[in-house]
């Protein structure tokens, strides 16, 4: 160590800040007579001059480069190096002339720096030399010459420009705003031009941009521009997305961040100039900024308004760091020729808007052209509209009001109007924000992401098809390992695929790359071919790989690698880790590549079956994939995804029970699988399992670690969809939504909205989120998607009773997943657009339907859809009156949903069978089927079956005339639908309590139960309902001789039921019609009314519904004096009711033909049957029965 | 070893002074950094001007986890970083720099216009021998030589991780290159 070290230190610093001819005297006195002290610091000081730049401007590792050799006096081609005048990377510039007598024209000169003359810096250093050469306008530099040196070092010669930086040109002449943005208007003509011939410069800034003494801009420096022609992609110009040279100040968001450049990017660029041309400040102050931070100010945050930006003051370091330059608003104004006052007032409005459009962080959202831009200045400067506001309504207005001012009072309302709209846009956008709370930095943390399109076979043996899809699926998995980038799911792939009628290709032209990048927001994709080089190569395959940009088209990688079938996984990884490397990201390590190895089958059999089988059931052929799939499982039983993917062929076929044994496999076996691989199976189990709790926790997981993948958020509101947590499911959407510009454009988050809206039954949000995803779908021409939309949106049409919409809907989607090979999609379409017509009571329409989608069903093998149609068409029959026919369906639907297992299902059609029993009289086959279907309810855990059951067996025993034990059913079946509050079942089973308490003789007790059931169906807005609980009020009314009344509901309710075309509702309104009428005595009118609802009877066969008329017939008959007639009538009940066990029924008839015989055929037996009535009645609970029996008998004791 | 996590949770334990987690953090850097340069240097070179500070950053980005970055770790990282990228280029030099002479080159240069020692150079072998002779007497001068020298920090950026003034990393910046400039141009009249 130096001695006295601190000493030296401080003297040094303190002489330093002395001027150099005070510090020997300064030294004299502070080190007194410490000579050494004195010396050492005058040999620090002296060692100092000369270090103004030492270690300073050259980052350590440029050390590493072979140093510059003096040019000067050099002769290169015909010219003569004067001196340098600048260097960058790869090239120093030297100025330069011609070694002519009579032609003495400086000229610049610019060379690859010696060292670096590598093949790729020459391939650029031809590529800017091509650039120039393919460029002649007035305003960008011009090229004169080029060649290569003596010692084979490439040149080029271009015009010397002489002039300012456009900055200090305008700053230097004062110029007004206007006429800086005349000048501007010339540099983007330079920039639009270039953008035509295909070439984006890349590094727009004031020092590229000279502006000349005769005040005309010249573009330089092409060096690191880009060329957009396609022919270029076979050379190795490739387009690194990693570090490349920019002045951050001007670099755009994407630059920064090192995606994909485009014309959009020199948009930008030029965007900040004109920010520092208006205002004198820059969007950014990176002033002492790492990178990072550069980063993140740029990517992530907005800058000042220009009008807003001139308030700031700043200093302004020059790049040697000495010169301070203060900008102030007086300066700034003051070089505009303006007060600051002024200097604002001219910025604000417009111009904000025209470079805050400019200066976007997303491409898209920015001028679609740099004449775009240039044509909105001029707009500007002509006082037009500018159209950077043109979404913004109320602008057009002020706009309009500026230039008509004496049309003021009639453009008034309009602005009312105009504001109105605009304060209704602000509020929406205010209420998307508060849902979505942070989508900046969702973006800020977006991935890369790539989708594996497949490969396109070259060779004519078809046999070797299945290579793409293994291919694909194990390139996939070696890019998705580390999770550096985002890999686009194979489904996801293979369903844009067909939506595009996207073929499997060697390369895709950049016009076929649009939609492709709109559909599946992937940066990149990888395609390309193979081809089968024969049994003579001993099965080797030659594999073509082609990694293109989405965004150009650009080709950023090209690998072609060898290999035999049987090692394909090598193949892949050495293909992969090129591409890995190309795209900057770091090698795939040691537990990453047993998470790959994991992903992978054991043998090439289990891979071929594996890749046949994904492909089947991606193509919508879950049978083939089934089989497929069984047999890969059973070539390798102990590969995950074989069996994750066998149980979604299960699902898709119906077979729950056998897919949840698959899925709980896969699960098993997924211990090595990479975390994401791992954890989708896991969430496919819960899946399956329907625990959706579970999945919703695994997507959350997957989605909070990759929040840029759009995939698991979206599998995330659908676990929450099913998993009946819509609002939860309506937050996720609403997170998606701010992920990213092409987010906001994917119509499967509309999609999922729709349907999130639909479970929680906001039909009317359904439709319009279902609206918006066809037409996004339709605008990237996602046909599968459009049908999907269709469907949702047919369903919540529906929903709204907007039927023939929802017609049109269901109709549109159905073709299209018909020309789509998707049958089950078609089948699904077919189902709901059978539920439009069978609501409405067209039963012969929907069940046509229903029984194409049958068809289908048949043909894809979906045993669920399979049964569930069955099901449906049983029901129509049921409806119809067609017991036979109802039956023998439901024991088809019956079959099928035993072949799956699907207990519920069984259950369901159990319950119906139960139905057509009951209706057909046989109530103790009836009860025995509800038994059974009530097990399996209860099985399955399905508490709305269970209750149906329990009520329905109620039911049966209210009919056989236990009524304390219908009770007790009854009482079970509302505690369970209270429980899971099912309004609509309970309110059913309301109406079976009222009922049982009006024969009971609880006339208020009924009477409070039907309204209650009344109110109730009034909410649910089902008016059939509330009619049929307006015809029990009705029986009531009659009971307590209110016939007026009784009357007037009745026939209100027949409408109805009319309307609605249900039949035995219908009938059941007439005779209480005939009923009310009678006690009215107004015979001829409840004649009509009883031969109305007999000849509506004639096509229904439920017991229930035909043995009550018969009575009513009965006693109109009796009214008519027809009393033979009459007691004949009443007799075939009794005795048919006697026969099939209904008591009630039976005692009815009894205690009408006792009245009968009353009146006149046999009084004597008549009073005595009415006796046993009133006794058997009584002892049964019947008391209405009772009751009705003893006042009969009072009456004739009376006359 | 490499993934993200293990560095944040590193550069978490950085915070509160942990040792052992420094010299992991220091292992991972290093190979990250290695092989960032390595490829910068064989490869992209001849692409672009090789900013340090990019190449530091890009580590950085590549190592901690975005999401989760602790920000107030940053400074320490970037000190870390510079020391690496010392041994980093050190390593290189001294592979390669044999090669150029071999070939009849130059020596690599530090700077031809920084005027240190005209007609001779200085490489960066013999800065870091400097460096090293520095740090034995004051390790913080060799320190802030290492940030802004290798690490391609500025100012600002080495005055917070040396948790020191701007003022005071000025002063010391002015006398360590005036000791290092010395000390080089003495090792050439050596050479000579």
């Amino acid at each position: 160590m130096p001695e006295k070290w601190d000493q030296v230190k401080e003297l040094f610093t303190l002489a330093l800040e002395r001027d150099p001819e005070e510090r020997s005297d300064f030294l004299r006195q502070a080190c007194a007579d410490d000579d050494s002290l004195r010396s050492e610091v005058e040999s620090l000081l002296s060692s100092f001059d000369g270090t103004a730049t030492f270690l300073e401007d050259c980052p350590a590792a440029d050390l590493l480069s072979a140093p510059s050799r003096a040019m000067a006096g050099r002769r290169i081609g015909a010219y003569r190096i004067i001196r340098e005048i600048g260097h960058g990377g790869m090239a120093v510039v030297y100025l330069g002339e011609r070694d002519d007598q009579n032609y003495r024209k400086q000229v610049a000169i610019k060379m690859v720096k010696p060292g670096i003359d590598t093949e790729q810096v020459l391939q650029r250093f031809r590529n800017e030399r091509q650039t120039l050469a393919a460029l002649d306008h007035s305003n960008i530099v011009k090229l004169l010459d080029g060649g290569s040196s003596e010692d084979g070092s490439p040149y080029l010669v271009m015009e010397h420009v002489e002039g300012l930086p456009i900055d200090q040109y305008c700053d230097v002449h004062k110029l007004p705003i206007d006429d800086r943005l005349r000048l501007f208007r010339e540099v983007c003509s330079a920039v639009q031009y270039a953008h035509e011939k295909l070439v984006i410069h890349r590094d727009l800034k004031p020092a590229n941009i000279l502006i000349t003494k005769s005040g005309v801009p010249r573009l330089l420096d092409f060096g690191i521009a880009k060329l957009l022609n396609p022919e270029c992609f076979q050379t190795p110009l490739v387009t690194r997305t990693d570090w490349r040279p920019m002045t951050p100040e001007y670099a755009s968001p994407e630059q920064i961040r090192g995606h994909s450049v485009t014309t959009a990017t020199d948009i930008y660029s030029l965007g900040v100039l004109l920010f520092e041309l208006l205002t004198g400040h820059r969007p950014y102050r990176f002033a002492g900024q790492s990178l990072l931070e550069i980063e993140r100010l740029v990517c992530d945050t907005d800058p000042e308004k220009p009008s807003a930006v001139i308030n700031r003051k700043e200093e302004r370091v020059s790049h040697d760091g000495e010169a301070r330059t203060a900008i102030t608003p007086e300066s700034v104004s003051d070089l505009r020729g303006l007060q600051p006052a002024e200097l604002q007032r001219r910025l604000r409005g417009d111009l904000d808007t025209i470079v805050m459009k400019a200066l976007r962080k997303e491409p898209e959202r920015r001028y679609g052209s740099v004449e775009e831009f240039s044509r909105d200045i001029e707009r500007y400067l002509t006082g037009m509209p500018v159209k950077a506001r043109k979404s913004t309504i109320t602008y057009r207005g002020g706009r309009f009001l500026h230039r008509h001012k004496e049309s003021l009072a009639a453009a008034l309302v309009v602005l009312c109007l105009v504001l109105a709209i605009a304060s209704w846009e602000v509020h929406q956008l205010s209420r998307q924000n508060a849902i979505a709370p942070e989508p900046k930095n969702a973006q800020l943390q977006a991935r890369r992401s790539v989708a594996v399109l497949g490969f396109k076979n070259l060779s004519d043996r078809s046999d070797t098809k299945w290579v793409s899809a293994a291919l694909s699926e194990m390139l996939a998995t070696e890019l998705a390992a580390g999770e550096k980038l985002r890999t686009v799911p194979g489904e996801t792939v293979a369903r844009m695929k067909i939506d595009l009628g996207l073929p499997d290709t060697a390369s895709l032209a950049p016009e076929a790359l649009a939609p492709v990048r709109k559909n599946l927001g992937s940066d990149f994709v990888v395609v390309g071919s193979y081809f089968d080089l024969g049994k003579d190569s001993g099965g080797q395959l030659r594999l073509d790989v082609r990694l293109q940009d989405t965004a150009n088209g650009e080709t950023a990688a090209a690998v072609s690698e060898t290999s035999t079938e049987a090692q394909l996984l090598d193949l892949v990884s050495r293909v992969g880790r090129k591409l890995r490397e190309d795209l900057g990201v770091a090698e795939v390590s040691q537990v990453e590549s047993v998470g790959i190895r994991a992903a992978i089958p054991s043998n090439p059999v289990a891979m071929r079956l594996y890749s046949e089988g994904l492909a089947k059931l991606r193509t919508f052929d879950a049978l083939a994939a089934r089989d497929l799939l069984t047999q890969a499982v059973s070539s390798d039983p102990a590969y995950p995804l074989a069996h994750a993917e066998l149980a979604k062929a299960w699902m898709a076929l119906g077979y729950d029970a056998i897919a949840l044994q698959e899925a709980k496999k896969a699960l098993e076996l997924s211990g090595k699988l990479s975390r994401e691989d791992h954890s989708l199976v896991e969430a496919g189990y819960y899946e399956v399992n329907k625990d959706w709790d579970k999945a919703i926790e695994v997507y959350r997981a997957l989605s909070n670690s990759s929040p840029d993948d759009i995939e698991y958020g979206l599998a995330l509101a659908n676990a929450q969809i099913q998993g009946e947590r819509g609002s939860d499911a309506l937050k996720s959407i609403a997170r998606l939504r701010g992920l990213s510009v092409e987010a906001k454009e994917d119509p499967r988050i509309d999609l999922a909205e729709a349907e999130a809206d639909r479970s929680l039954s906001d039909n009317k949000a359904a439709v319009l989120a279902a609206d918006l995803a066809v037409r996004k779908a339709g605008s990237l021409n996602a046909k599968l998607l459009v049908a999907r939309a269709r469907v949702f949106q047919c369903r919540a049409l529906a929903g709204l009773g907007q039927s023939k919409q929802a017609t049109a809907d269901c109709e549109e989607s159905r073709r299209i997943f018909h020309e789509a090979g998707d049958l089950a999609g078609e089948s699904k379409a077919l189902h709901d657009l059978a539920e439009v017509p069978f609501n409405q009571g067209d039963l012969e329409q929907a069940k046509t339907l229903y029984e194409q989608a049958l068809t289908l069903a048949r043909q894809t093998g979906d045993k669920k859809a399979l049964s569930r149609e069955l099901g449906n068409i049983g029901a129509i029959y049921a409806q119809q009156g067609d017991f036979a026919a109802g039956l023998k369906t439901y024991r088809q639907a019956l079959e099928a949903a035993r072949d799956i297992d699907d207990k519920h299902a069984m259950a369901v059609v159990i319950g119906n069978t139960g139905d057509i029993l009951h209706a057909e009289g046989r109530l103790g086959d009836a009860l025995a089927e509800y038994k059974d279907a009530l097990v399996l309810a209860r099985e399955v855990g399905h508490k709305s079956s269970e209750a149906i059951d329990v009520q329905d067996m109620g039911d049966v025993l209210a009919d056989q005339g236990d009524l304390n034990g219908a009770m007790q059913m009854y009482q079970q079946a509302v505690n369970i639908q209270r429980e899971i509050d099912d309004k609509f079942y309970y309110s059913i089973s309301l109406m079976s309590i009222g009922r049982l308490k009006r024969q009971k003789g609880d006339d208020e007790g009924a009477r409070k139960i039907y309204q209650e059931a009344f109110s109730l169906r009034r909410q649910l807005g089902d008016k059939g309902l509330e009619a049929e609980a307006q015809v029990a009020l009705g029986e009531l009314d009659c009971d307590s001789g209110q016939a007026a009344e009784a009357e007037t509901l009745a026939r209100a309710a027949i409408q109805e039921f009319r309307a609605e075309r249900e039949p035995d509702p219908e009938i059941q309104s007439e005779a209480l019609l005939s009923r009310s009428l009678l006690q009215q005595g107004k015979l001829e009118d409840a004649q009509k009314a009883i031969a109305r609802a007999l000849t509506l009877s004639k096509k229904s066969s439920d017991v229930t519904i035909r043995l009550p008329l018969a009575i009513q017939n009965a006693y109109t008959q009796a009214a008519a004096k027809d009393l033979p007639d009459a007691e004949r009538l009443a007799r075939n009940v009794a005795v048919e009711a006697h026969k099939l066990g209904f008591a009630r029924i039976e005692l009815e008839a009894s205690l009408a033909i006792g009245e009968i015989q009353l009146q006149g055929t046999n009084p004597t037996l008549g009073r005595k049957r009415l006796e046993e009535t009133e006794k058997t009645a009584r002892s049964g609970g019947f008391e209405l029965i009772a009751r009705k029996a003893s006042a009969a008998q009072q009456a004739s004791n009376r006359s | 070893m490499d993934t993200p996590t293990d560095v944040t949770t590193l550069l978490g334990e950085l915070d509160f002074g942990s040792d052992k987690a420094v010299a992991e953090l220091v292992v991972l850097l290093y190979s990250e950094l290695h092989s960032l340069a390595s490829r910068y240097l064989r490869r992209e070179r001849s692409d672009h001007t090789l900013q340090t500070t990019a190449l530091v950053h890009e580590a950085y980005l590549r190592l901690a986890n975005q999401r989760e970055v602790h920000w107030k770790n940053k400074e320490q990282f970037l000190g870390v970083a510079a020391q690496l990228m010392r041994r980093i280029l050190v390593d290189y030099s001294r592979g390669h720099g044999a090669k150029k002479r071999g070939k009849g080159f130059e020596k690599v240069f530090l700077d031809e216009a920084a005027g240190v020692s005209k007609g001779k150079a200085a490489d960066v072998i013999a800065l870091d021998e400097a460096l090293t002779r520095l740090a034995e007497f004051d390790p913080q001068q060799a320190h802030l030589v290492e940030l802004r020298f290798f690490g391609g920090l500025d100012i600002e950026e080495s005055a917070g991780v040396l948790r020191v003034s701007r003022t005071t990393v000025k002063r010391n910046w002015n006398v360590a290159k005036a000791w290092l400039a010395r000390e080089l141009r003495r090792g050439d009249q050596k050479d000579a």
